[in-house]
Parts: structure tokens; C-alpha cells; sequence
């Protein structure tokens, strides 16, 4: 385990413990330092932010192993139909890819509008777009790293031993791709958190009583231009530091996985 | 030469191909008649409207829209609509917002590429290094709102600033690149070129900047792509954050209010900037760098 | 005949360990001499550091070049000597000259950044050099990438941009290592050539003692960081008195080749776990208990306690 990935795991740490604490605390004798949310008064800030915090770990986490699911079965699927099957899936992974999240969310969002009316979305809406959304990237990188182990050597190997191909993917080549996987699915955590707090904060997302930090953050940053810094940085904090967390974590993992394969 | 003509060709083809297919799927949603500010009026049902302006949804209604932007026409459905003039407009100023972002975004990533492979080894690299892991960390519109804070204090007006929305549509993109520059100078730092440089007698900066840096910079087309998609993006974020009248927000609102021709002709306007942008890339690829050139002979 | 260069006791550390240990020898002006060894014997590592190349290395001794203490000299100055009057050619041409850059623009660089010579007439000199070291053909040449010669053809270039500002030494480190056969000897060949017209020192570095026999007035021979023998070619080659250099001439084919190649038992110690004695004693075969005890000093040109052919 490398500093990166440590520094991260620690980051996601003392968040973990900073949520858990908050709730064994609300409720209770301990007010909340920042106050009540302007925009609702019947909530405090912590409450709010922890609030954000829980929702966006959840969209970030489901939505990214969502894509990472659907990565691996692409891929898969992509070498069990022939060399065709395989190129298409790249090819179109590719074109998916280069296509900014954001555009396709806000064009969701449209759709989601023009369809049934409304200002946001529900947060199982949201984790099914973050999850269609989010394959691409992940498939590439998982349809690279199996050309590169199918190099080696014992593959070779197996095959030539007359291992068949199913069982080759999954007993041979597959586990050695699973720190590799949780490194990706790691990454796009982050991602996919950004992404939904711009989307949110451009008004195609959660509704206000329920928020995201993104969401939170979009629709009180006006706070900050009175002076009402109490307000919007607890959430701006605790995006920031979970965002870095879980991106240093991937990194060291990636780091770790990719330095041992030379 | 003929295979770079039809990939070429290929990518072209995707432009009016996206096109058709977004507008196709924007004229056949069941939209909701909202009768408050969407599409619907008292007096006319969302379809007859949407067909008015947009045409009957068959595959020979798709030149409509681009009629009507090329033309100046209406091409909203809502009471006061945007006309293709508008979003003209609203292009040129995005896409003059854009250039001035990335000029920005090369700037600053030229200076944090070179300032951190010339600290690579040292104590302060750390430092160094924390800048662009704050900025990939960090929401663009937190950004956005760290710059207006500033502002105000500064007492500069920073709504409908220009310039203060493409320096936040520059750091993100130019960080990304000020890291893919700074790698691919620390691998090109180690190679044997660059000791024969500096036992000519080079010093250590002309090494750096005359020898490592040319070798760097197809590194940096690659990245070209990617920072597209950002100075998207980044459009979106700062056009509405500082209230520029571009066409990131312009698509924003079309979005948020349900305006169809817009989004049509929005939605294929940026999958044509991002085709162009990757192939542009490419070409450039191929024109400054030898070896590839001779490789795709 | 005065030293162009005198190295002295020349120790270069890597974190705790020495790459080079005590390593002392001298170039004459207009001398030819060759260093030998084995590859991790400390050979380049002992080039750079008198270059002032080595990064992140500790250097101590001595390194006197046309009366200057290059060690000491601020980097500055020492930037205006290299490619002046200290010149070094590389292993690989391939990888040592800028796939970025034409040819002719890295020829002309020496020439503009010491001599100041303007661009045109910069250029106009650097296909002459080309022309001077054999390459055909030069003006057209000159404007290739490097990638677009042959490997012969790149290291003449690098031939030529070492000598451009007429350098009174050059250093040139395995010059034909990562050449075919048949180039090598034209490389060589040229080399003794350059260097018997312009008067120059010459610092030749190579793992091939039959190489450095033929160019060499004079042979040095490192073994795991140390000057294990110096002295004339002629003598060493006839009476080698290191086992280890009579180890390396037995393994060295020559074209009378009687009888079967010898060669050297075990391999070189690690850096990080040298012996206390002699370097060589593992695989010496007459290597005795005082040879482990304490390091055995350089004397009158080798470094053993019982050298072979009696006496020290």
C-alpha cells in the first residue's frame, strides 16, 4: 500500500467517522456550530451537509460500480462474440467517451422535464443516468488491460494446453484484474460525484429538501457573497476532502496495480 | 494517405448524422403539456406548436432547425423566442470566451508543466504537486464562486465578466495539461538526447525548454480532446455562474425550460466542435511530429 | 608532454554507495588512453563525473583539466567548457541525439551557443563537419531527422558535433557499442583519425580491451570501481600483471586464436556488499589470506599484492 492510497483511505476515514458522529449526536444536547440553513430553517447546516455527503457517496458509489458492472460485461461479452464484437465495443466506447458527461446529464435532464414535468429528479433517476453515463471510460480501461495480460506468457500457456475460453476468462484472466477494477471503480467515484454536483448545481438535479453537497452547494453559494461563510463551507469542505479522498485512493491502487505488472 | 482521407471522412459524417438523430429523438418525446411557461399555450397543443417551428419530425424536417439558425428565424417555442440570430451570437461570444480560456489554459499549464518537471526531484515538488490535485478535487462553480468572493472584495463587477469566467474555465483544463505536459517532461528529461544536450554545453534551462519540451508536446495534442470537453463544460458552469450571454448558458436555460429547437441545434453544434477538435488534434499530430508522420506512412 | 587531463582520486557515492573508488589516472595533451572494464566497473560513471554530469552523486577527488579544478568550478563555467574544449560522445546515437531536432540544427548548436557564430554561417560549418567525419552526400543529409540515418550515419553525426568547437579532449563512452560489426571499425577507424589530425586528447571507454588495444597509447583498467592496472598498451598487453587483466586478455579472441577462450570464474561483487580486501580476491586464482584482509593499495601501476611476473 503506497502514501497516495493511505493519505486517501484516511481522508475517507475521518469523513466516515465525521458522518457517523453526527448522527450519534443529532437529536441530542449538541447544536450544530453552523447554525440553521438559511433557505430551511427547520434543518441545521451539519444536518444538511452530512445530509449531501450520505447522498452523494451514494450516487457516486452505486453509479460507479453500476458502470464498472456494465464495463466488465461489455467487455466481456465483447471477446466471448469474436474480434468484431470486440472492435465495436471499443469503437463505440470510444465515441461514448468523448462526449462530456455534463452535456449528456443536462440532455437527460431535458428529457426527464419535456416527459414528465418538474424541477429535479429523484435520486434513483439520477443513479440509473450516472450509471448509463458512466461505462465508457471504464470499458476501455478494462478491454486494454485484458489485451495486455492476454500477452503473457501462462496465458499463452493455458491456451495452448487447451484451457477453454470461458474458463480462461474467468479462472485465468480475470483474477488478476481485480485490484485493477477497484482501482477504476475508485476513480470514477469521484468523477461521477463531481459531475452530478455541477449538473445539480446548473438545476438538473436532486430536488432542494433532499440535497446532494452539490445541489446544496448551487443553490446557497449566493450566501457566501453576504459574508454567511457558516453556511456553504462545511459542504464545500467535505466535497472537497471526499472527492480527494476517494481520488487518491484510486490513484495509489492504479499506481500499485499497474507498477506491478512490470 | 487514402486511410487518413476516409477517417477523415468518417468523422465528418458523424456531424450531420448526430444531427438527425438528436432531432429525431427531440420531435418524438411525449412532451407533457405544462401549460404554465412550457411549450403548451391556452390556445394550442405542444405537438401543433413544436411542428410549427420545428417541422413534422420526418428524416426531411431535420434541415428545419438549421434553417432557421443559418436564416436568423424563431426557433424557440415559447413566447419570446430565441431566433437562430441569437444563438449566432451567442456562439461567437462562447466561442471567443473559449479561445481566450484556452490561451489561459496553455499559459498556465506551460508554467505548471515546466515549474514541476524542473522540481522533480526536490523537497517542493510536493507542494507543487498539491495545486492540480486541489483543482481535479474541486467543483468548477466552487471555483467560480472563489473567484466572484475575490472580486467582490476587490471590487470588481463580476457579473458579465468575460474575462473572469474564462480563468475559471481555465483551470481545470489547464492543470490537466500542466500534468500531462510535467510527465511526459520528467520521462523525457532521463533520456540520453538531453545528457548529449547538456555536454554540448547547453545549461540546464535551454535543455529543458529547446531539447525535452519539443519532445513533450504530442503528449500535449493529446490532451487536446479532453480539454475541450472541459472548456465545455467549464462553459456551462461559467457563462451561467458570471452571467455571460453565451452559448453554454443559452443551452443551459433551453434545457432547464424546455425548449426544443434549441437543444437540437445545440446539441449537434457541440458534437461538431468535439469531432472537429479530435481530428484537428490528429492532423496536428501528424504534422508536428516526424515519427508518427512516418509511422502512418 | 604536460596532462590535458589528471584525475585524482576520484570517489563518486550514489546514496552510501561508491560507484567509484579512488580512482586515479591522467590523459597527456594529444594522448590517446583507454579505460577498461567490465559494464557496472564504473567506467561512465567515472566519464560523467569529470563531464560534471552525474546527478544526484557525491564526487570527491580531484579532476584537473588544462590546469582547472573542473570539481571546483561553479557550474557556469564549467556549462562554457563542455562541448568547448571537453567534448563526450555517447553509446547509443540513436537515443543521444534529439528525435525532435534535424541534424544540422544539433550540429550547429555548439557552434552558436560558444563560438556565437550566427545561424547561416553555423550551419554552413555543420555540414562541413559532417563532410569532415565521411559522411556523403551532407548538405542533404544535415536536413534528416536523426530517425531517417542509419546507425552508422548517427554516430558520425555525433562525431562531428562533438569535435565542432575543436575540443582539445574528448571522451568518447562505448562509441561503437550499439553499432553493427562492420560500422564499428569505420567508426573506430575515423576516431583515430579525427584525433591523430587535430592533436586531440582522446578518453577511450569500452568494455572491449582488443578496441582500445588498437587506438590506445596508454590503458587503464577498472575493475568494481577501482584502477585495478595502468601503463603503456604495449606492456600491459605483453605482460599483464593483474590477474584479472590477465583474465580479461585470456577471455579476449584474438584472430591467431590458438586453443580455447578462457573465462573468468564467478562475477563481479555488489555495490553494496564490496569485500574489505581485494575486489578481485573471490575469483582470483592466487589470491591468498592477506589479499582479504585490507584494501590493497594502487602501486606502481597495479593493484596487487602479488602481481603476476614477480615483484612490485
Amino acid at each position: 500500500m503506497n502514501v497516495r492510497a493511505l493519505a486517501g483511505l484516511g481522508l475517507l476515514g475521518a469523513l466516515a467517522a465525521l458522518a457517523l458522529a453526527h448522527a450519534a449526536l443529532s437529536g441530542g444536547a449538541v447544536a450544530c456550530p453552523f447554525g440553521v440553513d438559511p433557505q430551511l430553517p427547520f434543518e441545521t447546516v451539519c444536518a444538511q451537509a452530512v445530509g449531501g455527503l450520505w447522498r452523494s457517496a451514494a450516487l457516486g458509489l452505486t453509479a460507479g460500480a453500476g458502470g464498472c458492472v456494465l464495463a466488465v460485461a461489455f467487455a466481456l461479452l465483447g471477446r466471448r462474440l469474436g474480434k468484431g464484437a470486440d472492435l465495436a465495443v471499443e469503437k463505440l466506447a470510444e465515441l461514448f467517451f468523448a462526449i462530456p458527461d455534463v452535456l449528456v446529464l443536462i440532455s437527460l435532464g431535458f428529457v426527464a422535464r419535456a416527459v414528465k414535468g418538474g424541477e429535479s429528479v429523484s435520486l434513483p433517476w439520477m443513479m440509473v443516468a450516472l450509471t448509463a453515463i458512466g461505462w465508457a471510460a471504464p470499458t476501455r480501461m478494462v478491454q486494454n488491460r485484458l489485451r495486455s495480460l492476454e500477452r503473457l506468457d501462462f496465458i499463452a500457456a493455458a491456451r495452448a494446453l487447451g484451457v477453454p475460453e470461458g474458463r480462461l476468462l474467468l479462472r485465468h484472466l480475470m483474477p488478476m484484474a481485480w485490484d485493477f477494477l477497484l482501482a477504476i471503480f475508485l476513480m470514477r467515484v469521484p468523477a461521477i460525484i463531481l459531475t452530478e454536483s455541477t449538473v445539480s448545481y446548473l438545476g438538473f438535479g436532486l430536488p432542494v429538501s433532499e440535497p446532494s453537497l452539490g445541489k446544496y452547494l448551487g443553490s446557497h453559494w449566493g450566501l457566501l457573497l453576504q459574508g454567511n461563510w457558516e453556511a456553504v463551507v462545511p459542504a464545500w469542505a467535505l466535497l472537497v476532502a471526499m472527492v480527494l479522498g476517494f481520488q487518491q485512493v484510486g490513484r495509489g491502487l492504479l499506481e500499485r496495480s499497474e507498477g506491478g505488472r512490470r | 494517405m487514402t486511410r487518413l482521407a476516409l477517417r477523415v471522412l468518417r468523422d465528418l459524417m458523424l456531424v450531420p448524422l448526430t444531427a438527425v438523430l438528436v432531432y429525431l429523438a427531440v420531435m418524438r418525446l411525449p412532451y407533457r403539456a405544462d401549460s404554465d411557461r412550457k411549450i403548451a399555450t391556452a390556445d394550442n397543443d405542444a405537438r401543433a406548436r413544436l411542428t410549427a417551428v420545428l417541422g413534422d419530425g420526418s428524416l426531411g424536417g431535420a434541415v428545419e432547425p438549421w434553417r432557421r439558425f443559418f436564416g436568423g428565424e424563431p426557433l424557440g417555442v415559447r413566447a419570446d423566442p430565441y431566433t437562430g440570430a441569437d444563438l449566432r451570437q451567442a456562439l461567437g461570444r462562447s466561442l471567443g470566451l473559449g479561445a481566450r480560456a484556452l490561451l489561459l489554459a496553455l499559459g498556465w499549464a506551460l508554467a505548471l508543466g515546466v515549474l514541476r518537471a524542473a522540481t522533480a526531484r526536490r523537497k517542493v515538488a510536493a507542494l507543487v504537486d498539491v495545486a492540480p490535485a486541489l483543482v481535479f478535487g474541486t467543483p468548477l462553480f466552487l471555483l467560480a464562486l472563489l473567484a466572484a468572493v475575490t472580486a467582490v472584495e476587490w471590487g470588481v463587477p463580476f457579473q458579465g465578466s468575460a474575462w473572469l469566467a474564462a480563468l475559471v474555465m481555465a483551470v481545470a483544463p489547464g492543470a490537466f495539461v500542466g500534468v500531462v505536459l510535467s510527465d511526459a517532461l520528467r520521462a523525457e528529461l532521463v533520456r540520453p538526447y538531453v545528457r548529449t544536450a547538456l555536454a554540448k554545453g547547453c545549461s540546464p534551462a535551454r535543455a529543458l525548454l529547446r531539447h525535452a519540451l519539443p519532445n513533450a508536446l504530442p503528449a500535449l495534442l493529446d490532451a487536446l480532446a479532453p480539454v475541450a470537453t472541459s472548456l465545455l463544460v467549464g462553459s456551462f458552469v461559467a457563462e451561467s455562474f458570471f452571467g455571460v450571454q453565451g452559448f453554454g448558458r443559452l443551452y443551459v436555460r433551453a434545457a432547464q425550460d424546455v425548449d426544443p429547437g434549441v437543444v437540437v441545434v445545440a446539441t449537434s453544434l457541440f458534437a461538431a466542435v468535439l469531432i472537429a477538435v479530435s481530428l484537428a488534434a490528429e492532423l496536428l499530430r501528424l504534422a508536428v511530429d516526424s515519427r508518427a508522420r512516418k509511422a502512418a506512412r | 608532454m604536460s596532462a590535458l587531463l589528471e584525475v585524482t582520486g576520484l570517489t563518486v557515492r550514489f546514496g552510501a554507495l561508491a560507484a567509484v573508488e579512488d580512482v586515479t589516472f591522467s590523459v597527456p595533451e594529444g594522448g590517446t588512453v583507454g579505460l577498461v572494464g567490465e559494464s557496472g566497473s564504473g567506467k561512465s560513471v567515472t566519464a560523467l563525473a569529470v563531464m560534471g554530469l552525474l546527478d544526484g552523486a557525491s564526487v570527491e577527488g580531484a579532476v584537473r583539466f588544462q590546469g582547472e579544478a573542473l570539481l571546483e568550478l561553479p557550474p557556469r563555467r564549467l556549462q562554457a567548457l563542455r562541448g568547448r574544449s571537453l567534448a563526450m560522445v555517447f553509446q547509443d546515437p540513436g537515443a543521444s541525439l534529439n528525435p525532435a531536432q534535424r541534424v544540422l540544427t544539433q550540429l550547429a548548436e555548439p557552434l552558436r551557443l560558444h563560438l556565437r557564430i550566427p545561424k547561416a554561417d553555423a550551419e554552413a560549418r555543420a555540414v562541413s563537419l559532417l563532410e569532415a567525419v565521411g559522411v556523403g552526400d551532407a548538405a542533404r543529409r544535415a536536413k534528416a531527422y536523426p530517425h531517417e540515418l542509419s546507425g552508422g550515419l548517427q554516430q558520425r553525426a555525433m562525431i562531428a558535433m562533438a569535435l565542432a568547437c575543436g575540443p582539445a579532449l574528448l571522451i568518447a563512452d562505448e562509441p561503437t557499442t550499439a553499432l553493427d560489426v562492420t560500422v564499428q571499425a569505420q567508426v573506430m577507424a575515423l576516431l583515430r583519425q579525427v584525433q591523430a589530425e587535430r592533436r586531440m586528447g582522446l578518453l577511450l571507454i569500452s568494455h572491449d580491451l582488443g578496441l582500445v588495444a588498437e587506438s590506445c597509447a596508454e590503458l587503464v583498467v577498472l575493475y568494481a570501481g577501482q584502477v585495478v592496472e595502468r601503463g603503456p598498451t604495449a606492456e600491459v598487453l605483453r605482460a599483464p600483471r593483474h590477474p584479472y587483466t590477465r583474465g580479461l586478455l585470456a577471455s579476449t579472441p584474438t584472430l591467431e586464436g590458438q586453443g580455447r577462450l578462457e573465462e573468468i570464474p564467478g562475477a563481479v561483487p555488489e555495490l553494496s556488499a564490496m569485500p574489505k580486501g581485494c575486489r578481485f580476491a573471490e575469483r582470483c586464482p592466487q589470491a591468498q589470506a592477506a589479499c582479504r584482509a585490507a584494501p590493497v593499495p594502487l602501486d606502481g601501476g597495479v593493484r596487487c599484492l602479488f602481481p603476476l611476473g614477480g615483484g612490485r
